[in-house]
């Protein structure tokens, strides 16, 4: 045994504590794998794992433990953390706490020590608490707790080192019985129970664990003691045990424990704090709460602060959208001087660099959006926010808790669905996963950023991306409402939530925070949206019109139609567009356009539409035709011959009240993948069929061939219908059912349908 | 018949004893009893709000709940429903 000890060389170690204690930026901090940490309570839902050098030859594996006040499991988190302590797999638990709140904190240590873990007790932002003026004799503790006890400052990376030799020492010196005292009653009672638990029934160790919840009725361990040989009759004594105790005492045994283990702690912090924090240490929070989480102007701020946040994300992130349209644009033009005309050129350019280049041209948006959300999280707004809200939240059958993972929602419905398992009802939680991917997420950003200036003014734009988000947050409440009145009837989890103090974030929290979402975003563009975009591709590129019998060549062969050479290109808007727009010979376009620049005010001359003049040639009249046109009709031809063109034209039919075409639908098919395919299927169709490929052309597209209310209906249809496929994926292992996915996909599609068309006939009425 | 009793040893009489949910804004209150369904009671004892400790109402939601409690230092948000399965007794200042 003392040899395998000696060779061992990897240890499991795992970090527990209350949520908001910041032991999610401590397991960043040991291991430096970049993790998603927040300043709300509840925010570390899932399993982390990590590792890091404990010493020179010892290697330990880091597990984050969800955060939790308890561990009574009452909620999904209590009982994984719960289940993982009781295994006894761990060589040493750090039980981290918030040292500026050690009343409330230490008491899921004592639940620990009652688990019989090789505990390291480490006092996270220990900066804070002595800034507060409070000190603490941490020799003393250590005596009085038989652990190693240290300080760290999590989000400074102090105290790490001292952390890491804190476990070397627990390795070498492992201690598993523990000296927690709960009251002398109490005592006697466990001491009564504990010779009761049958052998094998748990680790020896974690019996007082076992004994206290046995003590106080906890449903689950006994229904496990129910079932051990001679469980019934064990159970009985406890039961005598227990009634024993609450006549003695006044009250019940739940509260008699409870009481026990604050009891403990706030007997050893009175031996070991010599000094307690200063009355006014919150004092700045409390101002600052006064205004922002004010009964009469707390909303209307956080609505503000909301507003700001989206339109800063629409503003600020234009000029960096510009040089990457550029960067593409250019990167597409040099790949395409350097391959032959083709299918290669057509699948690397129009397919690939298009495609990716057009959903990567909205990762200023989405970072910046990332970086408001990160900032709200890190400061303590987002509980605040939470305080606020819960009423109305209520109101609609949801939770206080319900608001993070929908406002998360707004990054990504995937990690959103993920947060819900801060809501320990299961009806909550089931309720918040299915409305969720109403909200607005980043991959859709990229189609309102697309839609919004094509179809609406720039100065409204942002208003109309609040509009757009606004919408789908009063249908998720409705909907939430109806399936609570519904197919979710029940109670709701009970609301007590922590108000952790303002912190001033550092820029590496939320910088870190902002470039891992933005990561996963790039990842997803990289990958997914890759294949789907060179499929799509495919099925808009094949079969095509076998050469030689495009309809318009029978014109121009009668000489109905005369080609002529193309002008040089006109100037748009600025330079960098026109640099992203001409696709063609490139240097000769772009001096032209130089030497243009200063006419850019007068407007082009206008020759009738493409459509017009064919039509035309088809009813008899000579019309002229420039080369570029030209192809752009072949182009147009080849993908109505195609077979997205025929799945598109397929399903077309169905959205013909609201006015779509096929085009869209086609669009809308790989919106079903993921949602931002729905912008690259977009310039897939409409570069093929048109001279342009930058969004920007893409957008005067539209424009031209669309009304404002098709264009707003479109956006209905898009925020609410069936979300991506990642969502369904991720709302199928959640809810552990098909029947929440798959009713999420048709439901949510359906509902789509029904307003997307609501809003089209009550547009035409109102004249729009 | 004495069960009675000894759970609920004195609200009845206590003149001060109301439930926290009757706590105006800036009042103070010592918690007496915690008489929710189990599981919310569980969790408001986790968040040490037992009997003996010292809370104050520091403001109420914008329609009226949730309530926010001062507590030990630190600041918890609660509902109307919670806060009815707590009963305290009213602190002169």
């Amino acid at each position: 045994m003392d040899q395998t000890e000696e060779q061992k060389t990897t240890f499991r170690v795992a970090l527990a504590g209350n949520p908001n204690c910041g032991k999610t930026t401590l397991f960043n901090a040991l291991t430096g794998a970049h993790q998603h940490v927040g300043n709300y309570p509840g925010v570390t839902v899932e399993r982390r794992d990590g590792s890091f050098k404990i010493d020179d030859a010892r290697e330990a594996s880091l597990t984050d433990l969800p955060g939790t006040y308890s561990l009574s499991s009452f909620s999904p988190e209590e009982k994984v953390a719960q289940d993982e302590l009781l295994s006894g797999e761990h060589d040493v638990v750090i039980v981290v706490a918030d040292s500026g709140n050690l009343q409330r904190q230490l008491v899921v240590m004592t639940q620990v020590m009652q688990m019989g873990a090789n505990i390291v007790l480490c006092l996270n932002m220990a900066d804070e608490a002595k800034a507060a003026g409070q000190v603490l004799d941490l020799p003393q503790m250590e005596k009085l707790l038989g652990v190693p006890v240290v300080e760290t400052v999590g989000h400074k990376r102090e105290g790490i080192d001292g952390l890491k030799a804190a476990v070397a020492k627990a390795i070498d010196h492992p201690v598993k019985k523990h000296r927690l005292v709960l009251g002398e009653r109490l005592e006697k009672a466990m001491a009564e129970i504990r010779p009761l638990i049958p052998e094998g029934f748990a680790r020896a160790e974690a019996v007082d664990w076992f004994a206290s919840r046995l003590l106080i009725g906890d449903r689950e361990t006994v229904e496990k003691l129910k079932a051990a040989p001679k469980g019934a009759e064990a159970l009985e004594k406890i039961a005598a045990v227990r009634s024993r105790l609450e006549a003695e005492i006044g009250h019940d045994a739940g509260l008699a424990v409870t009481e026990g283990y604050f009891g403990f702690v706030d007997g050893l912090l009175k031996e070991v704090m010599t000094q307690k924090s200063r009355e006014d240490a919150r004092e700045m929070t409390k101002k600052i709460d006064a205004v922002l989480a004010n009964r009469v102007v707390g909303l209307p701020i956080f609505a503000l602060v909301m507003f700001l946040i989206f339109q800063l994300a629409f503003t600020l992130g234009e000029p960096p959208m510009g040089w990457i349209e550029g960067g593409f644009g250019a990167l597409g033009e040099w790949v395409g001087g350097h391959l032959g005309d083709g299918l290669l050129k057509s699948l690397i350019v129009d397919g690939i660099i298009g495609g990716v280049g057009g959903v990567i041209v909205f990762l200023p948006n989405i970072l910046l959006l990332f970086l408001g959300l990160a900032f709200l999280e890190d400061t303590g707004y987002l509980a605040r926010s939470a305080f606020l809200l819960d009423q109305v939240m209520h109101k609609f059958g949801l939770h206080g808790k319900s608001f993070i993972p929908m406002v998360t929602g707004f990054g990504c419905s995937v990690p959103g669905i993920m947060a819900t398992r801060t809501l320990e009802n299961e009806k909550d939680r089931l309720t918040t996963m299915f409305v969720l991917p109403l909200m607005s997420c980043g991959a859709r950003l990229p189609i309102w950023m697309l839609l919004i200036p094509a179809f609406f003014p720039t100065k409204s734009g942002g208003l109309m991306l609040f509009i757009i988000y606004s919408i789908g947050i009063v249908v998720a409440l409705c909907l939430a409402l109806l399936l609570r009145k519904t197919v979710l009837k029940g109670e709701e989890s009970p609301f007590v939530m922590e108000l952790p103090p303002y912190r001033l974030p550092t820029l590496r929290g939320i910088l870190t925070k902002m470039l891992e979402r933005g990561w996963m975003y790039l990842k997803k563009a990289g990958t997914i949206i890759l294949a789907i975009t060179i499929l799509l591709w495919v099925l808009a590129k094949f079969p095509g019109v076998e050469d030689g019998k495009y309809a318009v060549d029978a014109l121009v062969d009668s000489g109905k139609i005369t080609v002529v050479e193309d002008p040089p290109a006109e100037e748009s808007a600025d330079a960098d567009k026109a640099k992203a727009d001409e696709g063609k010979d490139g240097e000769a376009k772009v001096a032209a356009a130089a030497a243009d620049k200063d006419k850019k005010d007068e407007p082009a001359e206008e020759a009738p539409p493409v459509s017009e003049r064919l039509a035309k040639a088809r009813a008899g009249e000579s019309v002229t035709l420039m080369q570029s046109e030209l192809d752009a009709v072949h182009a147009e031809e080849d993908l109505e011959a195609s077979y997205v063109a025929k799945i598109g034209k397929a399903v077309a039919p169905i959205f013909k009240p609201m006015d779509f075409d096929w085009k869209m639908v086609t669009a809308m098919i790989g919106a079903f993948a993921a949602k931002e395919v729905f912008v690259a299927q977009m310039g897939v169709v409409y570069s093929m069929g048109e001279v342009d490929e930058s969004s920007e052309g893409l957008r005067a597209t539209l424009h031209k061939n669309y009304t404002p209310l098709t264009g707003f209906t479109l956006m209905v249809f898009l925020l609410i219908s069936a979300p991506c496929m990642a969502t369904i994926a991720v709302t199928k292992r959640e809810s552990n059912s098909w029947k929440w996915a798959l009713g999420q996909l048709f439901g949510l599609t359906v509902l789509a349908y029904i307003l997307a068309l609501l809003v089209n006939l009550i547009g035409k009425a109102l004249g729009f | 018949m004495t069960a009675f009793f000894q759970f609920t040893p004195k609200s009845m009489e206590q003149q001060n004893t109301m439930t926290l949910s009757e706590l105006v804004p800036g009042q103070s209150a010592k918690i007496t009893l915690v008489s929710a369904s189990p599981v919310i009671r569980q969790r408001i004892l986790d968040m040490g709000l037992i009997p003996g400790v010292t809370v104050r109402m520091e403001r109420k939601g914008p329609m009226g709940h949730p309530y926010w409690i001062g507590c030990n230092g630190t600041s918890l948000a609660l509902r109307q429903e919670e806060a009815l399965g707590v009963e305290a007794e009213l602190l002169k200042d």
